[in-house]
């Protein structure tokens, strides 16, 4: 066991004394998010504002309220409007949607009925979806806030019969008081619209990132693996053999240091993208680890298994590519999952990414509870354990045939 | 004292044989040859005595043990000096002794100790922080040796040490070989430079097709195999009777042939050739072709082989 270690830690020197791992292990996968996440908008926060259009038919103090309140929304880029101008805007593409605060607002936010606010939009995606979500919310906020407002100056009318004529002023101090507490709530309430689907779990830049970072990850760690046909290679295996070292030792201490190498990449990426992007990995190192650590055993038995099928590292290098990208594709490193077909879904379980990304969703969406990432774990130790006894088998059926 | 014994050793990979049953024990403090042109089973016979490879079937018994079932004493006494450079090129000479130390099991300040002293012993003391990679050829070979001295064996095991290095370098590895025998290690070299062999060992075994042709004192090898002349006959046919007769002839010290081929090794051509084509000629072959050499020790190895050493 100790010589394990001892063989581990020359394999990991051996890693990190060449300065081109660092490349493959760090730099390219950052290199990618970056790309990714800020060139082509595949994240979240002010670099990518959606723009939208308000056309304000209404006029009154309420439609003004929300006005204001889309001007000082952080995730849009607001141009106020007239109805017929934002229409051809829409259909010349010039803005992803337009918001039209229609005559009568202010009366049917009193009344509650009909639909005050129309949305204006060609495309439909996610983001026209929270635009409506969000719209509806504030509207109904407003009738509330109206109504509360009424209803407390018949109470103080009540109570103290107002001078005439003070009745529009003590309204108007009361609609402020409201409208204040209604932008800085004491007390916040996280209301779910059905409208809305639930929420996902990732959010689009933390699930473009665990996707790079699973191909890169794989990629890696199956190359990595290559260390043995090096050491195959160059008779450094051999020589291992003829000294006091057991077999299995020595197998042992090649998969701890693929596994200790992985693990220095993953800590390295997940951190470095929580603290230097931002991403959300939800809140459960516990979760991740388990998660992770699955997922390493997993590929590296798939490393160990390729590496049993070629006879030089060149050959896994190109078997790695051959292996890694259609799998990850499949797995839905690089779009969506939702997005993909049930049948693809199905064909995908049978590949080891697939449970990283559905277990790190479940394990955000479900509040970073570490038993959500307990299945796709187990999966992915299934996944290296068979990966591992077909290697074995391989190993063994190729000594035969020399 | 027997220290090495290997008994009717076989190895077969699928259907083809590689060692064929070799018989051989190797005393205490020998310096043993083993010579053979490539893929004559020298290398799988070392690997296997070194526990990389088991046998198909045959014994090896290491100080009298026998290694199928005790495989770390087998172990534990012998160095092996892999014909490769057996090395991680991208670590120092001391990283690596220390590496490969501790698979021998060394730790702490013996480990050390050993490793100053296999790298005193290799001369390389002051560019043991230098990494392999950045060494020259005949240094990576001295700490490819010194790699498999670490452990204090009896036994060293050294498979083709000196190939592709300046003769400097061989000449200081030599040297160190023989003195390391001085000093009570028994080792097995293979080679097939024929003059490192005749330099070293006091006893040689040629092998070939996995098997062993000659085992013998360096000193009998040369006095049957080099004096004389050898006499080469290319006849039109070979029957049995006339190998037969052949062997009668006191002329003759050595025959061996191959399909029409004779190669026949006599004292003096002159005396001996006017007996050997009576017995030609009575039992009516023709000669095609008839050749009359002084052998070295590189045209027995030849004859004995039908093999060039080098190819």
């Amino acid at each position: 066991m100790k010589k394990s270690i001892y063989i581990a830690l020359l394999k990991i020197k051996q890693v990190l004394k060449d300065k081109s791992s660092f490349v493959w292990m760090f730099a390219a996968p950052i290199f990618f998010v970056t790309v990714l996440v800020y060139g082509f908008g595949g994240g979240s926060g002010s670099a990518e504002q959606v723009k939208i259009l308000i056309a304000d038919e209404d006029r009154t103090d309420s439609s003004k309220q929300l006005v204001s309140w889309l001007k000082d929304h952080s995730g849009y880029k607001v141009e106020v409007t007239n109805e017929s101008e934002s229409r051809k805007a829409i259909v010349e593409g010039r803005a992803a949607a337009a918001v039209v605060i229609q005559k009568g607002f202010s009366e049917e936010i009193l009344t509650g009925n009909g639909t005050p606010v129309k949305l204006l939009n060609l495309q439909n995606n996610e983001k026209i979806q929270a635009l409506q979500t969000e719209l509806d919310g504030y509207v109904n906020r407003l009738r509330i806030e109206n109504g509360l407002v009424n209803e407390t100056l018949n109470v103080i009318s009540a109570i103290a019969p107002v001078e005439e004529g003070r009745d529009s002023e003590i309204k108007k101090e009361l609609q402020r008081t409201f409208s204040k507490n209604m932008d800085n709530p004491r007390i916040e309430i996280e209301s779910k619209n059905s409208t809305v689907e639930e929420k996902s779990g990732l959010n689009p830049m933390s699930y473009t990132t665990l996707g790079i970072l699973i191909i890169f990850i794989a990629f890696f760690v199956v190359n990595s693996s290559g260390n043995i046909l090096e050491d195959k290679l160059n008779g450094t295996w051999r020589r291992l053999q003829s000294t006091s070292v057991r077999t299995f030792e020595i197998v042992l201490g090649q998969i701890l240091s693929i596994f200790v190498l992985g693990w220095i990449q993953v800590a390295v990426l997940i951190l470095f993208s929580r603290f230097v992007f931002g991403v959300d990995w939800g809140d459960s190192p516990g979760g991740i680890i388990l998660l992770f650590s699955a997922f390493l055993l997993s590929v590296t038995g798939l490393g160990v298994l390729m590496a049993n099928l070629v006879s030089n590292k060149k050959q896994l290098t190109s078997l790695t590519a051959i292996v890694i990208m259609p799998t990850s594709l499949l797995a839905g490193c690089m779009w969506p999952r939702e997005l993909m077909p049930d049948f693809l879904l199905k064909i995908a379980d049978f590949v080891p990414q697939s449970w990283v990304i559905i277990g790190m969703t479940d394990l955000v969406s479900r509040g970073s509870e570490i038993s959500s990432v307990f299945k796709p774990s187990m999966v992915l130790l299934i996944f290296a354990a068979v990966f591992f006894v077909a290697a074995i088998m391989v190993a063994r059926g190729r000594r035969y045939a020399h | 004292m027997e220290i090495i014994k290997l008994d009717r050793l076989e190895k077969k990979y699928n259907e083809k044989t590689v060692v064929s049953g070799i018989t051989l024990s190797i005393e205490k403090g020998e310096l043993f040859g083993l010579l053979g042109p490539n893929g004559a089973g020298k290398s799988t016979t070392i690997s296997m005595l070194a526990g990389l490879i088991k046998p198909t079937s045959g014994k090896i018994y290491v100080n009298g043990m026998d290694i199928a079932k005790h495989p770390m004493e087998g172990k534990k006494r012998i160095g092996l000096v892999p014909q490769e450079i057996a090395l991680y090129p991208a670590l120092s000479a001391v990283d690596n002794l220390r590496f490969w130390g501790r698979m021998y099991g060394l730790s702490g300040k013996h480990l050390e100790e050993r490793v100053t002293e296999v790298l005193r012993i290799v001369n390389l003391e002051d560019r043991k922080k230098q990494i392999i990679k950045s060494y020259s050829g005949g240094m990576q070979r001295r700490i490819n040796i010194a790699a498999a001295l670490l452990h204090e064996p009896e036994i060293l095991i050294m498979d083709e040490p000196t190939v592709g290095i300046d003769p400097q370098s061989r000449n200081y590895i030599l040297e160190k070989v023989k003195e390391l025998n001085a000093r009570g290690m028994t080792v097995i070299y293979t080679s097939h430079y024929m003059e490192e062999v005749e330099f070293l060992c006091n006893r040689i075994a040629i092998i070939d097709e996995g098997k062993i042709l000659v085992v013998d004192e360096k000193e009998n090898l040369k006095q049957s195999l080099l004096d004389g002349d050898v006499i080469d006959f290319q006849l039109s046919k070979v029957s049995p009777e006339l190998l037969a007769r052949l062997r009668e002839l006191k002329a003759i010290r050595h025959l061996r042939q191959k399909d029409r081929e004779l190669s026949l090794s006599v004292d003096k051509a002159g005396q001996a050739l006017p007996d050997i084509l009576r017995v030609i000629s009575e039992n009516n072959a023709d000669i095609v072709q008839m050749k009359v050499e002084q052998p070295n020790l590189e045209s027995v190895f030849l004859k004995l082989t039908g093999k060039a050493l080098r190819d």
